[in-house]
């Protein structure tokens, strides 16, 4: 017969391996979680910010990224490979036509699909002004990969998701 | 959707309106995104298998110019005719006094309708 002791401490043990493996994908979620609210925090523009401090701002992005990133979107049938330097040069470009910009990503789902690799699926929402006066609010579904190099989560491949086709 | 709905306005999403039906022509119904926190608001036009298009801002269904009386002021949209696939729909939103190239609209699936709004 087995004692309840042995059971109490089986139990114990099988506990603690579930709270132990949920904890490691959790601080792995949190973590990637993370990666998009630095992004986020980075490419804001504020108006009347100082230049000099948004451009060291900007400059960070690129540590978010692997060396290759593949950007595609659907609804341009548009897929190429960016490096971390093309994508802060087109993020300069981009951001300097706005004089105000957030973005803000919600209904994160996460997957770890294995070791050091994780998809996310989200919805991505830019607001701000063009220079010209003109409101700019969008909204897209983004799928994302993100591989895990040196314990950062680095972005290796986004995806805009074609929801509505014209 | 305006003028219909103001933008950034609080409301509820109906979640059962399709249970028993289909969705129709001119529904206004809420279609998702990644998830159901952020939301579109949109215009059903056309249902699937249909061809739609517009002609000097008039909605053209299978050839046939359908009013909408929902639309305060028209600009002038072309767009050649497309069809709709079977599982999808065609939504517009209400406001066209902008240029179609700025109006985020087209098909999409029935499975990302997630309801009605309820006011």
């Amino acid at each position: 017969m087995v004692r309840p002791k042995w059971i109490t401490i089986a139990a114990l043990i099988i506990g603690l391996g579930i709270f132990g493996a949920y904890h490691f994908l959790q601080s792995d979620k949190s973590k990637i979680k993370k990666q998009f609210q630095r992004l986020s925090e980075w490419v804001s523009k504020e108006p009347g910010e100082d230049r000099l401090k948004w451009m060291l701002k900007v400059q960070k992005i690129r540590r978010l990224f692997a060396d290759s990133c593949t950007v595609t979107d659907e609804s341009r049938s548009l897929s190429r490979t960016y490096s971390p330097d093309e994508i802060h040069a087109h993020a300069v470009s981009a951001l300097s036509q706005c004089s105000k910009l957030t973005l803000s990503f919600h209904d994160f789902d996460i997957t770890l699909v294995r070791e050091g690799k994780a998809e996310v699926l989200l919805t991505a929402m830019v607001k701000g002004k063009w220079h010209s006066g003109e409101d700019l609010q969008d909204v897209y579904e983004v799928a994302c990969a993100l591989r895990e190099v040196e314990k950062e989560w680095l972005f290796k491949g986004i995806k805009v998701i074609e929801v509505l086709k014209r | 959707m305006e003028p219909t709905y103001r933008n950034g306005r609080f409301n509820f999403c109906w979640r059962l309106s399709y249970l028993f039906s289909d969705p129709e022509r001119y529904d206004v119904v809420v279609v998702r995104l990644a998830g159901e926190k952020v939301v579109l608001l949109k215009r059903i036009v056309a249902l699937g298998g249909e061809s739609v298009s517009f002609r000097r801002g008039k909605l053209i269904v299978d050839g046939e110019e359908l009013e909408e009386p929902y639309i305060s002021y028209s600009y002038d949209w072309n767009l050649e005719p497309r069809q709709v696939g079977r599982e999808a729909v065609y939504v517009v939103g209400d406001n066209r006094q902008v240029p179609m190239k700025v109006h985020y609209f087209g098909q999409t699936s029935v499975k990302r309708i997630v309801g009605k709004p309820l006011w």
